[in-house]
This record gives structure tokens, C-alpha cells and sequence, in this order.
């Protein structure tokens, strides 16, 4: 391109544009934006395809909704492959059945979110999946998860499924929580935990239902829907500072990644501690050890793979303070955190715009998990009981 | 304020508004004063930052006093003064610590002035005809925010015959038209393509650090080698393209700084076609005094085409070392310079070989012409790691893999380079070449609204959709 005016020599008068051009002009860079948005959504839908289909939602009274039993669904993230979700006689995300565990068998039940079910990436690929592969090998007896994880299952619902848990008289109990336990946390969810749960209000009904004449929630929809914004933001984030130069503009839902955390997120983490407590003392009732796992944000693994970290900011605070809670309730921590430091980017780990984790990511979380069981709960997978475990060794807890 | 932001363009369109509220050349020369004045003032809040900017700019008019008075041999010492002040001021690292100014200061926009302020000593010693420039006039040319940041360096002849003209040069609506396109354009490649080429530069050099299988790690080298002179083209003349445009509605012409640099076959072409304001200005002011003098020392006919081989080395070794105060910069003029010498002896050698006809025969062959800028391409790539990287960097890069692994690299760029840049040149004239009688249907009016606008759609979105600040202009720190 060569840069220069030289249509515009300056110092002679020049042609007048023609009056029609007035016209015509405005009316072609409009149309040219029309054409453009419109290629652009087509291509992006076109390209990342995404389908989710909660055809086997059921509503449920304690935690809102569950799996239906024996249920399969197809669904894509815009990022990631069409996966197959298919659910057990409980409506769990895993291939054995819930019901009496086999002579023999050691059972972990997972309870969490849409990261403990392994959101959008395919069964044997999660990381529990894989880790129940893997211990299976390593400890020579069949090793199997109850994967109860559930999408928007957070912290509160998490609590609210011990018992559910424990019913399938597990050998140990593993959660699975990230910053989205504690940032979608209500603190009134957590001081009406015995009353039967609300459901989450879905805020695009909430508007169309508060102003429904409103012309701009058509273009609202569109806009928060558009496939063009998450393929655009896809490419961006493929570089992971841009990524945490976005993210900490949310503000107080980046509060975890600051070096002190705000009043906001240590009330959210105080709360919880108190909830871990009842776990805890339910899970010590049932001689059933517990153990909590930290799996990282897009936000935690870009930072912390960072050569320089930014001023202010701390990767490590969040597990800095799970570690403490869960220290104070006898409960082993994980912290998957630190195995992101090496290895691929962050952009290939996680869908990045969705935020949930990809197959390769999950595979990293395995490898954290299943070095930190056999380490520390060795005597919970060989399926000792309390009385057998005092007698042995004890280790860290 | 001061990179290629959405508020710097907003400024300078306001600018540019009120300065045509009237033609008179004192309203615009205000207007332009005090807007390089807020500019100032948006960069740098406490006064105190800008005393030795001041001091700086009071020396230059100083020595322009005293010329002007006919102490012309003052200049004996007064050009070396600018020069040490200048290298003071920024803090060359060969001079002691000791030496500089222990407070925090303001230095952006130094190295354009320092250009400014040394061209008009120098054409003021010089010339014949002793003509005033008053202090306005002075501060008008050397703190215009239109140049203040990045430049282009612009001659004070050409800036005052549009500045102080009584009659400004018109500005149509087909004016307008064409420098809004340019201002979009400019905009897109700063804010859009520098930044895509600078994240896969920093996406190539995280993975050339990592335990990656050796494919990988050799397609990260490769990506390395190729993609910041396509990143620092579109951050520079991006920039350049949004400050000339916005000039150019204050009625004021800018020199062009780039003339499709990437399309030159040889070192010698590319450094006429690149940041050009700047090897213009050292050629008018190194090179050519220095050839002169040389050839009136040593006049051997012979040894005149050596001497210029030397007075290019000498040029371009300032060019370099311009860029930065420390030792990486020493070295990357080094290799500017040598890399003009190499080719200029090059040029001797291969007429003295083949003969005059048989290298100009030679000089047209188009293979000849793609594989030269291909190799024009890789070598400002090469010399250019000593532009962003410290040696620490370098020496991890290169210490990444083998030194056969590396030439591998180095030749596949070259032939990528020599492919690619070969087919751009052919797409954009086959593209050029559809023409109605208006001229080409690719530079009308009607094509260039289509492509702002797709352009500035892009832009906008790629805007929003990261909230951020605009990338820096890498200019700008030099």
C-alpha cells in the first residue's frame, strides 16, 4: 500500500465531489457494515457451532434440577467438540451403576460443578474419568468415580448433596470447586441451607419479563448471543495476558487473583468455611474422609505460567485460603494449581471464552489428582476403614 | 493521548475543527500551540517533569539567536551541545550515573525534537539568506502534537510554508474523504494487525522456551524471524498513517515516512522507503558532508566508491544507534550498517563482474528481484531481534536450537518471505489494474468507503471487544 496523498496534491484546487456521491457514499459504508456483520455471524455459527440441550434436566426439590436417570444428550461448546453427556440409574455422569458398590470396589464419589462433570469435553476424557482409570491401574482393584458433578452446582448445592453422597457409601468423598463456588455464592443461599433451595433466575427472562416492550432486548439478545463476538474473543484470548488484561476488568469477580482478596470474597470464603465444617463433620460421622480440590481458572493458569507476574496480583491467594479452611477441618487440600506452571499455555488447556476446561486440560488435573490420592489417601482407596486407617501410618491430614 | 487511541484521534478531529473555524494562518498557529500545549499537558500533570524539555528547547533557540546575530562559529560548539544535552538527557548508558538528573522527567517526543532543533542550527549556519524564526514559530514547528510523539521529522520550510501560509491549502470534501480513510486505516493497523502480529510473536517466543518436540519449536523460530517487521510496520506507519491524515485537515502536508518498504529489493532501497523522514534527514546531515569531505581529503577516483561504502556504514550505524541508549542498539547499527555496506559492495562487485549492462540486465530479472526482497525482508527481521530484545533474550532464543537448526530457519523464511511478498506484489497489481477512467476501481472513492468502513468495523469491534489501552507506538520510546 503505498501511503502518500497523492490524490491530494494540496496546493491546487480540487474537483468537487459530485452531489449524488453525498448519497451514495454514506449509504455504501452503511451497507458495507450490514454485509459485514452479517458475514460474519454467518461464518462464526458456521464455524463454531454450539448446542446445549438440557433435555435431561429434571427439576429436583433440594437442589433445583438434576439429571434424569439413565439419560443422553448431544452438546457442543462454540470452542470444543460435540460431546456426549450420558448419566447413570442415578443420573450421574458415570459409566457404573450407582447402585451397591462391588466387593472389592473402591468408590470415590465426586460432588461439584460443571467442572467436576466435565462440562463439554467427552466422558472419558474428564478427569474423573481418567483418574478412576488410572488408579484403577496403579492400585491393582477397580477404583470407580460416582461422578455427581452438575452444572451450576456450586458451593451451596455442593452442601446440600453430602448426604446424597453419602448414601452411595463411598470410601472417600472429593470435591471440586473453583473461583465460580465462591463468586456466585449467595449469602443468604448459605444461611437458608436447610429450606428447599430457590431456583436461579435466568436474567434474559428476568428483562424481557420487567420491560417487554422493549425493542433494545431484541437487539440485547442478539448481541449476547452473537457467535461472531465469542469467535472474536476466541482468537484474542489466544494469548494469555490479554486474557488477564481482560479478566481483571470485571472487577470484583477477579477480586480471587489480587494479592488480598476483597471484604466481599473473605465473607464468600468464611461462609464456606462454615459449610465445609458441617461437610465435614457429616463425612467424619460416616468414617469418610474428605478431600477438596482447587481446579484452576483461566485467569489462575495464564498467571501463573507468566515469566513476570503483574504488579498486585497473586495466582495463589484463593488456595492459599482453601488451604487454610480446609487444614482447620481435617480435610486434605489439592491444589492443581501449581501443575499448570509448566506444560502447554493456558489457551490450550481451557475452552478460553466458555472458561471451562478442555480435554488436554483435564488430563493435567488427572495426573494432579491421582499423584495426590495415592500420596495421601492411599489407605482410603485400598479400602481400609477408619480403625484401619488409625492403625496405619497417617499422612499429612 | 499518546499512542493510536480512539481519544487521540478524537483530539486531533477536534483539533482539526477548530483550526478551520478560520483561515488565518495566526488563529491556526494558535489553535495549533495551544493544542500541543494540552496535548503536553494530558501526557504529564506536574510542570516540574517538563523543565528540562524546556531547558532542551531553549538551548536549540539559543544557538538559533546567536546565528541569526551572525555568531555562525558559536555553532563550532553549539551543535556538539545539542548533541551531549540530547545524549544526556536520555540517559546514554556509556555515560556515568553519576552525571544525570536524579528526578523523573519528560523525554517523550525528545528524539523528534532533537532532529528538528539540529536541522534548523544546521540550515541556519548554512544558508545564505538569514531569515527570523521567531520563539511562537519555533515552539509551533517543535512541539506540534501532530509529530511530537513518533514524528514523521518534518523540514521547518515545508512545515511553515503550510503553517504560515496566508493562503492555507484547501481542504474539499474529497480532502476529507481521503485523510478519514486514512485515519481508519492507520487506526486498524495499529489497534488490529500489530497487535494480532505481536501476539503471535509472543506466542513464538513463550513456546521457544518450552519443552516442545523440535517441529514445534522450529515453526515457533520460523514465526519469530518473520513476524515483528510485519508487527512494527503496522504499529509505526499505522500511527504515521493517523498523524499525517490529521495534519492534513489542519492543512498541513507531513512528509510520507513509509513507501511500501517490504516491496524493495535491496538494504539500500528499503532504508529510502523506510522511516524515511529519518534516513533522509541523516543522509542530508551525515552522509552527504561526510562523503564530501572524505572525497575532498582522499580524492582517488578508485577509492570513491569505497568512501561511500564507508560513509553508508557510518550513516546507518547512526541510524541504529539512534534507537536506544544501550549496547543491543550498538550492535543492531552494527548490523544496519554493515548490511548497507555488504550491499553497496555487493552492487560494486557484481558490475565489476558481469559488467554494467549484464548487472543492470541482472537488476530487472524479476526472480532476481523476488529473492533480493525476500532476503531484504529476512535480514531486517535478523537485525531486528537486537531492536526488542535484550541479550539476555537473544541468547535464550538462539540458544534454543542448533546453529544448522537456525540457518534452516533463516532459509525457510527467506523463501517464505521471497513467496509471499512476490505474491502480494502481483495480486496488488493485478488488483490495481482493473480501471475505469477514473483510474484504478481499487483507489476510488466508492472502493475506499467499503473499505474503511469494513476496516473501522473491525477496529471498533476488536476495540470493544478487549477494553484495553491502545497498544503503544514502539517509535515512541526512541
Amino acid at each position: 500500500m503505498r501511503q502518500s496523498n497523492a490524490a491530494d496534491p494540496g496546493n491546487v484546487q480540487e474537483a468537487k465531489l459530485p452531489r449524488r456521491d453525498l448519497i451514495i457514499l454514506p449509504l455504501l459504508s452503511l451497507l458495507t457494515l450490514a454485509v459485514c456483520l452479517l458475514a460474519a455471524e454467518a461464518a462464526a455459527r458456521y464455524f463454531f457451532v454450539a448446542q446445549r440441550d438440557d433435555s435431561c434436566s429434571i427439576d429436583d426439590s433440594n437442589i433445583v434440577f438434576r439429571y434424569r436417570a439413565n439419560c443422553t444428550t448431544h452438546g457442543k461448546a462454540a470452542e470444543g467438540p460435540w460431546v456426549t453427556h450420558q448419566f447413570n440409574d442415578c443420573g450421574y455422569r458415570t459409566k457404573e451403576s450407582c447402585g451397591p458398590k462391588p466387593p472389592g470396589t473402591t468408590r470415590i464419589a465426586l460432588v461439584g460443578a460443571s467442572v467436576a462433570e466435565g462440562y463439554l469435553v467427552a466422558y472419558d476424557e474428564t478427569f474423573a474419568a481418567r483418574a478412576a482409570r488410572q488408579l484403577t491401574l496403579d492400585l491393582g482393584r477397580p477404583i470407580e468415580i460416582q461422578n455427581m458433578g452438575r452444572e451450576q452446582c456450586y458451593a451451596v448445592c455442593a452442601f446440600r448433596r453430602v448426604d446424597e453422597a453419602l448414601a452411595l457409601k463411598p470410601d472417600l468423598i472429593l470435591l471440586a470447586v473453583n473461583s465460580s463456588d465462591f463468586e456466585k455464592m449467595d449469602l443468604s443461599d448459605v444461611a437458608n441451607r436447610f429450606k428447599p433451595m430457590q431456583p436461579v433466575v435466568d436474567q434474559i427472562e428476568l428483562r424481557h419479563k420487567m420491560d417487554p416492550r422493549n425493542p433494545l432486548n431484541a437487539v440485547q439478545d442478539f448481541v449476547g448471543k452473537s457467535r461472531a463476538g465469542i469467535a472474536a474473543l476466541h482468537f484474542l484470548f489466544q494469548n494469555p495476558a490479554t486474557y488477564v488484561r481482560m479478566y481483571l476488568i470485571s472487577g470484583e469477580r477477579s477480586a480471587y487473583l489480587r494479592r488480598s482478596s476483597s471484604p466481599a470474597w473473605e465473607k464468600r470464603l468464611d461462609a464456606y468455611d462454615l459449610l465445609l465444617d458441617e461437610m465435614a463433620q457429616k463425612a467424619r460421622d460416616a468414617n469418610v474422609p474428605i478431600v477438596l480440590m482447587e481446579v484452576p481458572t483461566v485467569a489462575q493458569a495464564s498467571l501463573v505460567s507468566m515469566s513476570t507476574m503483574p504488579p498486585g496480583l497473586d495466582p495463589y491467594t484463593l488456595d492459599r485460603r482453601l488451604a487454610q479452611i480446609t487444614a482447620r477441618h481435617g480435610i486434605q487440600f489439592i491444589d492443581a494449581l501449581d501443575a499448570f506452571k509448566q506444560g502447554p499455555p493456558a489457551n490450550k488447556l481451557f475452552y478460553v471464552v466458555d472458561g471451562h476446561l478442555n480435554s488436554a486440560g483435564h488430563g493435567v488435573v488427572s495426573s494432579v489428582l491421582v499423584a495426590q490420592l495415592e500420596k495421601e489417601q492411599s489407605a482410603a482407596l485400598l479400602g481400609q476403614n477408619e480403625a484401619q486407617r488409625s492403625a496405619a501410618p497417617a499422612h499429612g491430614r | 493521548m499518546d499512542n493510536a487511541s480512539f481519544q487521540f484521534v478524537l483530539f486531533g478531529l477536534a483539533v482539526a475543527l477548530v483550526s478551520n473555524f478560520s483561515r488565518s494562518r495566526v488563529w491556526r498557529s494558535i489553535v495549533l500551540m495551544l493544542a500541543s500545549l494540552v496535548f503536553l499537558g494530558l501526557l504529564a500533570h506536574n510542570p516540574i517533569v517538563f523543565l528540562p524539555l524546556i531547558g532542551f528547547l531553549l538551548l536549540g533557540y539559543a544557538g538559533l539567536i546567536l546565528i541569526e546575530h551572525g555568531w555562525s562559529r558559536s555553532m563550532i560548539w553549539g551543535i556538539p551541545a545539542v548533541v551531549l544535552a540530547y545524549v544526556w538527557l536520555k540517559k546514554y548508558t556509556f555515560l556515568p550515573e553519576g552525571i544525570f538528573l536524579h528526578f523523573p522527567y519528560f523525554t517523550l517526543g525528545l528524539s523528534y525534537i532533537f532532529f528538528r532543533v539540529l536541522h534548523l542550527l544546521i540550515e541556519a549556519r548554512d544558508s545564505q539568506e538569514k531569515s527570523h524564526i521567531g520563539l511562537g514559530a519555533y515552539l509551533v514547528y517543535t512541539l506540534n502534537f501532530t509529530t511530537f510523539v513518533s514524528g514523521p521529522i518534518q523540514r521547518y520550510d515545508e512545515f511553515a510554508r503550510d503553517q504560515f501560509a496566508a493562503q492555507p491549502i484547501p481542504l474539499g470534501s474529497r480532502a476529507i474523504g481521503l485523510q478519514l480513510e486514512r485515519i481508519v486505516r492507520g487506526f486498524f493497523k495499529v489497534n488490529v494487525l500489530a497487535m494480532l502480529f505481536d501476539m503471535a510473536r509472543t506466542d513464538a517466543l513463550a513456546q521457544m522456551s518450552q519443552p516442545l518436540p523440535l517441529t514445534l519449536k522450529l515453526y515457533a523460530a520460523f514465526r519469530l524471524a518473520i513476524v515483528y517487521p510485519f508487527f512494527l510496520y503496522s504499529n509505526f506507519s499505522g500511527y504515521i498513517d493517523i498523524v499525517i491524515a490529521l495534519a492534513r485537515l489542519m492543512r498541513v502536508r507531513l512528509p510520507e515516512n513509509f513507501d511500501r518498504p517490504f516491496s524493495t529489493s535491496s538494504v539500500l532501497d528499503f532504508w529510502n522507503q523506510w522511516h524515511m523522514t529519518l534516513s533522509t534527514w541523516l543522509k542530508t546531515y551525515v552522509y552527504n558532508p561526510l562523503l564530501v569531505t572524505l572525497m575532498r581529503r582522499i580524492p582517488s577516483l578508485a577509492m570513491q566508491p569505497f568512501l561511500g561504502v564507508f560513509c553508508f556504514f557510518v550513516t546507518f550505524f547512526l541510524i541504529g544507534v539512534w534507537h536506544g541508549r544501550t549496547s543491543e542498539f550498538i550492535f543492531f547499527g552494527i548490523l544496519t550498517g554493515g548490511g548497507m555496506s555488504i550491499n553497496k559492495l555487493w552492487q560494486l562487485w557484481l558490475a565489476h563482474a558481469i559488467g554494467r549492462k549484464g548487472y543492470r540486465a541482472l537488476s530487472a530479472s524479476p526472480v532476481y528481484i523476488a529473492f533480493g526482497r525476500g532476503l531484504n525482508f529476512v535480514w531486517f527481521g535478523f537485525t531486528l531481534f537486537w531492536f526488542w530484545a535484550g541479550w539476555k533474550q537473544i541468547d535464550t532464543i538462539f540458544a534454543a536450537l542448533s546453529f544448522v537448526e537456525w540457518l534452516g530457519v533463516w532459509l525457510a523464511a527467506w523463501l517464505f518471505a521471497t513467496l509471499i511478498l512476490a505474491l502480494w506484489e502481483w495480486v496488488r497489481a493485478a488488483l490495481l489494474s482493473i480501471k475505469t477512467t477514473e483510474g484504478p476501481v481499487l483507489t476510488s472513492r466508492y472502493a475506499r468507503v467499503v473499505y474503511a468502513s469494513a476496516l473501522g468495523l473491525v477496529a471498533v469491534a476488536t476495540m470493544v471487544l478487549l477494553n484495553q489501552p491502545a497498544p503503544d507506538i514502539v517509535y515512541k520510546a526512541f
